[in-house]
């Protein structure tokens, strides 16, 4: 018994030693891209969820003495809610193209390309969608003071996604290239 | 598109008539009344009134809101798009005779308001005395028994559970030889235990210490009744507040018929409150009064006619100083003026300025269609607000407007998804695909244009020409509001010469590899033209470094000035940049919807599939419309405020605010 396990470890091992490349070569790739995939839609969601909380935390205050302001002070609550949103976007369409809802699965150094395309949006989103957030809360209390200022208010928030989109953008156009 | 222009009135007259003059400027909704600068000598009587005022119509609100509390009106969920009631001027006339009788019964409504409050404290507090007597129950003495002929008595728990050796055993520890005593314990709980004890009158002092020292308290209610009379009043002072509690709501309830004249109370007391603050502007001697406002040009000549015809009024008209403030109304087309009070909340056109609503309400809609591009969605949003606008025509202006711009959006929306293909996302096909077996690679619903998540470059090229194309329209009007004001040095400096060099340096850029890199394929400029372009970018440049800042003496400052301009281009880089929002908004929206899409057919065909497929196919296409309606309408404000106004528009103006009876809630006065 034990000469046979030697026996097959003496034989097997230099070919085991070629064949681990091209089998991690083969079946890495996906691993890679999934985590890319799961990095945008997780940070960029998680970072989303903070900013729509928060948001949510001062529009509810806000409500109490001016319930006529829910449809304003929602919309302002929605604001850092995009970023999910593009982590999915992102998500989705690299999931079209690695073999799992279409498709077909990469080697190690696509699977890499494609974890490096998500890496974007996943940061981005979620340190803008934060920071949307806050941006949101004072919003809320600027509307709260004075209900004309709709338009300004909303506009502050807005700013700061600029820059989620930028990363969206550099995301989705090289999840779809590659 | 333009700024409606006014006059300035002023208006003369009789002190006894200054009210019937207010009401008539306020009913023709034209008169904006500008402040004067001197305090007014009425003003502290005036502020009094104005007051009362205002504390009425609180009044009226605060009896409404407890009517509605009590008797709630058969409202329905659109309550608040149905408009006023129609009330013409004469009607509101007599209409306003039983304001009295309205202002009693608010104030009686309120006064029953406060006597169920009482009715409720009382009633808790009998609560509180009964739970209280608790323990005392099986006592069968008046709880302020004191003290018999030689013996005093002390009623009263400890805190804790004792017995009856526990506390025989305490009394002996702390008071050695004490023995001639009568003790009764009543049923208590783990947190007190009730008690009676006889002793000596002398021995009282001693024992009364100890038993304090141990925490011994005497019950809340002391009365001259035992525990099981005093019970039976304390139930019986509670079922009598309790009914008068529900009396006194039965006849709140009863008042609902007045609810009428209660919010007839509130509109009134809100116009009144309006002439006052009005009033608390104008000037006036001790016989005559002075107003001096603004008035529609077109309308002026009428109103001074009307004015003039029904009072012992002089009414002047001049025309607007060029320096002088005057207040800013907006009159636009019906297709532009849904989108006036986008322009309205970032600012209204100031000293100089054009009305930017025309041309900015049609890229409104059109960036907002490129945004959501969906043709199901847009359908919606024309059905839903065309039918609203169709079913409600008395709706207040501003959601009128609201609706009217979600109309016209949703029109754009519609032709963007027959463009770009998208019907709730790729549904057409997926649903022929799964329900009707037709073969997956045939593509039933196509694009009229193209897919953008097929050929996202192109769309990105094509946001960024949108956007320059809406740049240099805000460029233009910037140029065209320093011509009207005859800056023509101004307008080579800063509007001419950026021009120049922007077109100089689009049509080098065009040919370039960058270029073709990004959109796959350049596009060719004959030689002549290259060289063109480069000469026509460094005119611009060089204008910029010149002329930008053309009226400064010190040449040097100039040239750093202009330098400064000059490196305006970076923010002519990120301004166009920002239009990729276009490509982003629109594949959210489309991919989502494939998503939902998908995961609606994953049950396959058949009775079963098709219910889930209608299921999932709902709830997910609500949320993804709401969440992408959200963001069209978000970016494409941002886009008009910060790019597009960012290059030209400045919005200082004062609005026109005119005196009005349209501040009223509940009933509306017919225009006359």
């Amino acid at each position: 018994m034990g000469n046979l396990l030697s026996l097959a470890l003496t034989t097997g091992a230099p070919a085991a030693a070629e064949a681990a490349p091209a089998l991690l070569n083969d079946q890495l790739g996906i691993v890679y891209a999934l985590l890319g995939v799961a990095l945008a839609t997780l940070l960029a969601g998680i970072g989303s969820a903070i900013g729509v909380g928060m948001g949510g935390r001062a529009a509810a205050g806000v409500l109490t003495e001016k319930p006529e302001l829910f449809a304003k002070v929602l919309i302002l609550q929605l604001l850092p809610g995009t970023q999910g949103i593009y982590g999915l976007l992102v998500a989705f369409v690299a999931l079209g193209k690695i073999g799992v809802l279409g498709g077909e699965a990469p080697d190690a150094r696509t699977g890499l390309l494609y974890l490096a395309a998500c890496l974007p949006i996943a940061f981005v989103g979620l340190l803008s969608a934060i920071h949307q957030g806050k941006t949101s809360v004072a919003s809320i209390g600027l509307l709260a003071k004075n209900p004309k200022t709709f338009g300004k208010a909303m506009l502050l928030p807005a700013m700061v996604e600029t820059y989620a989109i930028l990363a969206l953008l550099v995301s989705i156009l090289t999840v779809s290239n590659l | 598109m333009s700024v409606v222009s006014m006059q300035k009135m002023l208006i003369a007259g009789m002190r006894e008539e200054q009210d019937a003059v207010l009401k008539e400027l306020q009913r023709r909704r034209l008169f904006h009344l500008s402040k004067m600068e001197e305090e007014t000598l009425s003003a502290p009587e005036v502020k009094e009134k104005l007051t009362r005022a205002e504390k009425q119509a609180q009044l009226a609100d605060n009896a409404l809101k407890l009517l509605n509390e009590y008797a709630p009106a058969d409202e329905g969920m659109f309550a608040s798009l149905k408009g006023g009631r129609e009330l013409s001027a004469d009607a509101w006339q007599e209409k306003a005779l039983s304001l009295p009788q309205a202002a009693a019964l608010a104030e009686s409504l309120l006064e029953k308001q406060k006597g169920i409050g009482e009715a409720a404290a009382k009633a808790a507090r009998a609560q509180v005395l009964l739970e209280g007597l608790v323990p005392w129950e099986g006592l069968d003495m008046p709880l302020n028994t004191s003290e018999t002929g030689r013996c005093r008595v002390l009623i009263g728990a400890l805190p804790g559970a004792w017995t009856e050796e526990s506390l025989k055993d305490a009394l002996a520890a702390g008071l050695p030889g004490f023995d001639t005593y009568e003790l009764e314990l009543l049923k208590g709980d783990a947190t007190q235990t009730p008690l009676v004890l006889l002793c000596l009158k002398e021995d009282a002092p001693a024992v009364e210490d100890l038993l304090r020292k141990k925490g011994f308290a005497k019950p809340i209610l002391v009365s001259d009744k035992t525990p099981a009379e005093a019970k039976e009043d304390l139930q019986f002072e509670k079922a009598a507040a309790v009914t008068e509690g529900e009396e006194l709501k039965a006849a709140i309830r009863a008042a609902a018929p007045g609810r009428d004249a209660l919010q007839f109370l509130y509109d009134e007391s809100q116009l009144e409150a309006g002439r006052l603050a009005a009033l608390a502007k104008t000037g006036e001697g001790s016989r005559s009064f002075f107003l001096s406002g603004y008035v529609p040009a077109n309308r002026a000549e009428a109103l001074k006619k009307q004015l003039e015809d029904k009072y012992t009024v002089s009414v002047s008209l001049i025309d607007a100083a060029p320096e002088e403030a005057v207040p800013v109304a907006l009159h636009n087309n019906r297709f532009a003026a849904p989108t006036e009070s986008v322009v309205e909340s970032y600012g209204l056109p100031g000293e100089g300025e054009v009305d930017p609503t025309g041309i900015m309400a049609i890229f409104y809609y059109f960036l907002f269609g490129l945004m959501l591009s969906d043709a199901g969605y847009g359908l919606l949003m024309i059905v839903g607000c065309g039918l609203v606008l169709k079913k409600f025509p008395k709706m207040s202006r501003s959601t009128k407007q609201m609706m009217t711009m979600f109309f016209w959006c949703g029109v754009s929306t519609f032709l963007w998804g027959i463009l770009f293909g998208g019907f709730f996302g790729d549904a057409i096909d997926v649903i022929a695909h799964t329900f009707f077996g037709v073969p997956k690679d045939v593509q039933v619903f196509k694009p009229l244009w193209f897919a953008p998540l097929e050929k996202p470059m192109k769309l990105l090229v094509y946001s960024f020409l949108f956007g320059v194309l809406h740049l240099f329209v805000g460029l233009g009007l910037k140029g065209w509001q320093l011509l009207k004001q005859k800056r023509v040095m101004d307008f080579i400096g800063s509007v001419l010469s950026w021009f120049l060099l922007l077109i100089g340096l689009i049509l080098m850029l065009l040919p370039s590899d960058l270029f073709a890199s990004i959109s796959g394929s350049p596009i060719p400029i004959p030689e002549p033209v290259q060289s063109a372009a480069k000469i026509l970018a460094l005119i611009g440049a060089v204008g910029l470094l010149l002329f930008a800042a053309w009226d400064r003496k010190n040449f040097g400052l100039r040239l750093a000035l202009g330098a400064y301009e000059l490196y305006g281009i970076t923010g002519w880089l990120s301004d166009v940049l920002s239009y990729s929002r276009l490509l982003a908004l629109g594949l959210a929206t489309g991919v989502i919807a494939s998503v939902i899409n998908s995961m609606a057919s994953m049950f396959g065909g058949g009775v079963k599939g098709a219910i889930l497929f209608i299921i999932i196919f709902l709830v997910g296409h609500a949320l993804n419309m709401a969440i992408n309606l959200l963001g069209a309408y978000v970016h494409t404000n941002r886009l008009q405020y910060v790019e597009f106004f960012g290059k030209f528009y400045d919005g200082g103006g004062e609005a026109y605010e005119p005196l009005t009876t349209d501040t009223t809630k509940y009933y509306h006065m017919e225009e006359t």
